[in-house]
């Protein structure tokens, strides 16, 4: 029953820091700043969803996948979020609206 | 069922509407491939919740994945020569100016929008019924089939074993499919002023060893469970598109003679597959009894490495790639 | 009825914005995603049709779904490369294909 509770808390938080990455992709003014928001908040709020997760299932062997999920998906978004700021940056260098750094 | 299934089930049916229209409606392109690879993921989590485990596998890494990245490449390849060409423009010819959409058109638009979702409501009325009507369908036919081959997934027995002539045309239409991109000619690259990205090498290093991994599991699994050699094959094409991203240069397909017979392995295979029964006095493509399991695991391996790289090859679109400024000198 | 109802109905809805898209829209790359809309959607409608509400779904269509989307992919990269190669003939004829 604690777990039970456990589990919906921790799924609700992670669903409220999807809404704060929501919140910055849709509110912030820069690209660099939407990225810097969805990644870090996305990642967070996976975070706490698979653990949620990870808390349910019967065998550990499974629940240490789907931690490894998470960590495999913090890599790549952290990854892909460096990449499109990257071509955003060398984009504006490229239209001359940056000097390059 | 339960109220929360409904609230789900509605909540991604009408996502899943909404992102369909939205890509489709879009104004520009990008806009329009960006809402249809998020369309892609929504309907894998439709398929997880039809109860189609592969289905999801394969919608989430070939029909959104590779699918949007084939797109935004292509998108890519024709905003570049666009903008060269408005480039030269500037500084001599008058542009061009866009047509503008005449009023009869958007009538036309309603007009055939309104038919088409007449014409498929009557489809899927017409379906729904017939569906009605008959019995549990080819589900008891599958399960006598399981126990008389040995396979043990439902739809790998399904794809290798029912249908095996349907798998067997699909790596042909995936080995034409290869023959086909290469046919349309060399493509040119616009080498980038900037040196190749360390976090992308680096990346490419670390989760291509990891997507191997993955691959190789999918592909052990599927004879028993969701996975298989296709869902195997597109995780070992993302790791193929992550290093043409990294370095262009690094995969020569169309030049190694090794990656030349991994794009034939998986018709080979089926062929080769299909061709001995028939040496043996069975008919076309019919497996000796007992040894479907063997021929599927053998099957499916093949078909992986061939399908992999036959995803990258898409991906790369061209048999070689030269510098733009080479081209130019080259062409007439 | 469960709620699983929903899926082949949105395949519905899908086939004919696809359709419809696959018509009236002029640029040749809207006119792949259109394409590709159209075989998500006939898609979601087989297997949606081979669902009788329990857990076990009818293992054919899935089968069908997954060679479809295969060919679909393959389908779609022919069709670009052609549009690429269309582009560098006729810059302008890949947005004003009408």
């Amino acid at each position: 029953m604690v777990v039970n509770v456990g589990v919906a808390a921790l799924m609700c938080l992670g669903g409220l820091f999807f809404l704060a990455g929501l919140v910055g992709l849709l509110r912030f003014p820069d690209v660099y700043a939407r990225i810097h928001a969805v990644t870090k908040a996305d990642t967070l709020g996976l975070g706490l969803v698979a653990t949620g997760v990870a808390l349910t299932q019967a065998s550990p062997v499974v629940a240490v996948k789907v931690l490894l999920i998470w960590m495999l998906t913090a890599l790549s978004s952290g990854a892909a979020g460096h990449l499109l700021c990257r071509a955003a940056y060398l984009e504006e260098v490229d239209n001359g609206r940056r000097e390059a750094l | 069922m339960s109220l929360a299934a409904w609230v789900f089930d509605g909540t991604l049916t009408l996502t899943l509407v909404v992102l369909g229209w939205g890509a489709v409606a879009a104004r520009d392109p990008f806009t329009g491939i960006v809402r249809y690879i998020t369309f892609g993921l929504m309907a894998a989590l439709a398929w997880a919740r039809l109860g189609a485990p592969d289905l999801a596998l394969a919608e989430a890494a070939i029909g959104a994945g590779l699918t949007g990245a084939l797109l935004l490449s292509t998108l890519g390849r024709m905003g570049l020569r666009q903008a060269s060409r408005r480039a030269g423009e500037a500084l001599g010819a008058a542009p061009r100016a866009p047509t503008p959409l005449p009023g009869m058109a958007q009538a036309w638009s309603g007009l055939v929008l309104g038919l088409s979702l007449a014409i498929a409501a009557v489809i899927g009325g017409v379906a729904r019924t017939l569906h009605g009507r008959n019995g549990p369908g080819l589900g008891p036919l599958v399960d006598s089939l399981r126990e008389t081959s040995g396979i043990d997934s439902p739809v790998a027995v399904v794809l290798l074993d029912l249908r095996g002539y349907d798998t067997l045309l699909e790596t042909a239409v995936l080995f034409t499919a290869v023959l086909a991109v290469w046919c349309l000619g060399v493509i040119r690259f616009r080498r980038p002023p900037w040196p190749v990205d360390p976090v992308l090498a680096s990346l490419a290093r670390v989760v291509t060893a990891l997507l191997v991994l993955v691959a190789a599991y999918l592909l052990q699994l599927g004879l028993h469970g969701p996975g298989g050699g296709f869902q195997a094959g597109a995780v070992l094409a993302a790791a193929g598109v992550l290093w043409t991203l990294a370095d262009r240069r690094a995969l020569r397909l169309g030049e190694s003679r090794l990656a030349r017979i991994g794009l034939t392995l998986g018709l080979g295979a089926f062929l080769v597959a299909a061709v001995i029964p028939m040496l043996a006095g069975r008919s076309f493509l019919t497996y000796a009894a007992g040894s479907a399991p063997a021929w599927a695991w053998v099957l499916e391996t093949f078909i992986a490495v061939s399908v992999g790289l036959t995803l990258t090859a898409l991906f790369m679109g061209g048999l070689s790639e030269i510098a733009e400024d080479e081209a130019e000198e080259r062409a007439p | 009825m469960t709620s699983l109802v929903l899926y082949p109905l949105a395949g519905v809805v899908a086939l004919a914005l696809g359709l419809a898209g696959l018509v009236t829209r002029p640029h040749l790359l809207t006119k792949v995603l259109a394409f590709n809309l159209m075989a998500t959607g006939a898609s979601l409608l087989l297997v949606g049709l081979g669902h009788d509400g329990t857990a076990s779904s009818d293992p054919v269509p899935q089968a069908m779904v997954l060679t479809g989307i295969v060919v679909s992919v393959s389908a779609t990269a022919v069709a670009l490369a052609i549009i690429a190669r269309l582009s560098r003939l006729d810059p302008d004829g890949v947005e004003r294909s009408d």
